[in-house]
């Protein structure tokens, strides 16, 4: 039987499916025919890197920035606005694609290299810098120096030391992240919106990512690992709502959660917490009303501790369900009034049993409108809706 | 005399590793083109973020190959990027669009009748419709999906059985 309904579905699947957008494959060729030629090098190809970052700007409005919260990142954040530039400055002005080496490195050194780098990332750190010179003619023999006008590491003859190996890779370390933090820069400053604002840094943003989950959750950070990714949605002509998006995890944890940051004032602007094993949004879930005001409970408690002088003025929920009297979606959502008239609204999984996402938004009607809309729409499509007010 | 790293990190790591060359990524991409946008479809609910996300996979696959300890897995990786990077993207996307909004691209675009079976697959969960897809349209082995989403083999099995009770049910 089970094989039999496979075979029903791997057919119709194949059979009925719909062609691909127009332009689509004309788009990936076109990335595909533009990738950098001279890609074999261990390191990142650093014009690459940059352009890259540069065509993420220009084409996506998104950049990423990587980072964990341990001493790797307490190091980068170190790294000096001075330095940042100098490093950003002679990556523009190299001209080779790729960094050289003066001699090969030995396998042997090449294997260590790659384990330093691993242990490089947990903590593990030279004691003094590398030694960079502008100019060819500024290198001293026998001395481990990169050079900026041929991109080269200039090596002693013999075999490199540990020290050594990991002044190379925190050099590569501080270049990537100068070259990343300047294109978050040129983002920043590219927006139409805001220009006049400043935006606080990222690690800024982790800060308060993580100060939300401390009083929300009493998750702490300290072993978590976080991506934080800078985005510039534009919800009108003029309207842009600078974030940072804070995705934080630990290994041990039973949820992932990102935390956007509103990137000019640091506050939340939105949570979610995902189950890593459990599906949140299902279909098939039956109507049960009299539980749905449960998660009110814990939702009044979230909204004290991100809003602590906050009033709440009005709480509603609303579900959306189809005909056969089963949840579209598997969720409920709340939508709760503040007293300066912005709203909170959750969402809470039936399946999870969970508020797995929740968000501000500026004006409580704006929200009550745009749900309308919606209700609209979806009613054509046989999803129903039920708004409930319960305070 | 100056060596390339590249050329020669390239001659060590064919030692250690099959290197990936240019020729060899561009293949994999033209062959996974079609099943990264519906991944990433999948996910994003839409077009435009879909054909993003796909074009970013593309970039970050292609600036980080050479962390890949063979070329065997570039396919599986390639995939791994698509649905993570397109997580990421629904992730910062979602504020702005309801949860319960489907943009029944499908749908739309091919006109079907309204219980094709893709239409059916939007109605589970994503976690579902991954290994949906994967595993009816794409043909992977359960093992195959494991190693493509980092899961245990068992958590593919019990997310299609889940999956195939549902569209059995929706039939």
């Amino acid at each position: 039987m089970s094989e039999e309904i496979d075979n029903i579905i791997k057919k119709s699947m194949k059979e009925n499916v719909a062609p691909l957008p127009q332009d689509y494959e004309k788009k990936v060729s076109g990335i595909l025919t533009n990738l950098p030629k001279k890609n074999k090098n261990i390191s990142l190809n650093l014009k690459f890197c940059y352009t890259l970052a540069v065509c993420i700007v220009c084409f996506f409005t998104t950049v990423g920035v990587y980072a964990a919260v341990n001493k790797y990142q307490e190091r980068m954040s170190k790294v000096t606005e001075e330095e940042k530039k100098e490093l950003n400055k002679m990556t523009q002005m190299q001209k080779v694609d790729a960094d050289n080496f003066s001699r090969d490195l030995s396998e042997e050194e090449y294997t260590y290299l790659e384990r330093l780098h691993k242990d490089y990332k947990k903590g593990i750190f030279p004691k003094e810098s590398i030694t960079k010179v502008e100019k060819r003619e500024q290198i001293r023999k026998g001395k481990l120096i990169f050079c900026y006008e041929d991109s080269t590491f200039y090596l002693p003859d013999r075999r490199l030391s540990k020290e050594e190996l990991l002044q190379i890779i925190d050099f590569w370390e501080k270049r990537d992240y100068a070259v990343q933090e300047q294109t978050a820069g040129i983002e920043k400053s590219s927006d139409n919106f805001h220009n006049d604002k400043k935006y606080i840094s990222p690690r800024e943003a982790e800060n308060e990512a993580g100060n939300y989950l401390k009083k929300i959750y009493d998750k702490d950070i300290k072993n978590a690992v976080i991506k934080t990714e800078y985005d510039n949605a534009e919800v009108s002509d003029k309207k842009g709502i600078p974030s940072y998006f804070v995705t934080i995890r630990n290994k041990k944890w039973d949820k992932e959660y990102c935390v956007e940051v509103d990137a000019v004032t640091g506050k939340l602007r939105q949570m979610t917490a995902d189950n890593i094993n459990i599906d949140e949004c299902v279909s098939g879930i039956i109507i049960e009303e009299k539980n749905y005001k449960e998660p009110l409970k814990e939702i009044y408690r979230i909204v004290s501790a991100i809003e602590y002088k906050a009033c709440v003025q009005k709480v509603s929920y609303q579900y959306k369900y189809l005909k056969n009297h089963t949840l579209s979606r598997g969720n409920v959502k709340y939508l709760i009034k503040l007293d300066d008239n912005t709203a909170y609204v959750f969402l809470y999984s039936l399946n999870s049993h969970s508020i797995y996402k929740y968000y501000h938004v500026d004006s409580y009607n704006q929200v009550i409108t745009q749900e309308k809309q919606n209700e609209k729409i979806q009613k054509t499509k046989g999803i129903l809706t039920k708004l409930v007010e319960v305070v | 005399m100056l060596n390339m790293m590249g050329s020669e990190i390239g001659k060590s790591m064919k030692k250690v590793k099959n290197e990936i060359s240019e020729e060899y990524f561009v293949e994999v991409v033209q062959q996974e083109k079609d099943l990264m946008f519906r991944l990433a479809y999948n996910i994003v609910q839409n077009v435009t973020d879909a054909e993003d996300a796909v074009a970013d996979s593309i970039c970050k696959a292609w600036e980080k190959k050479d962390r890949l300890k063979s070329s065997e897995k570039l396919r599986s990786w390639i995939l791994r990027i698509t649905i993570n990077t397109s997580k990421s993207l629904y992730s910062k996307r979602k504020r702005v669009k309801p949860v319960d909004d489907f943009e029944k691209y499908y749908d739309e675009v091919i006109q079907m009748e309204e219980t094709s079976m893709w239409s059916l697959v939007t109605e589970l969960g994503e976690k579902e419709r991954t290994v949906t897809i994967l595993y009816y349209y794409r043909e992977f082995s359960v093992k195959e999906i494991a190693e493509i989403l980092k899961i245990p083999t068992g958590t593919v099995k019990s997310r299609l059985s889940s999956a195939r009770k549902k569209l059995r049910k929706m039939m």
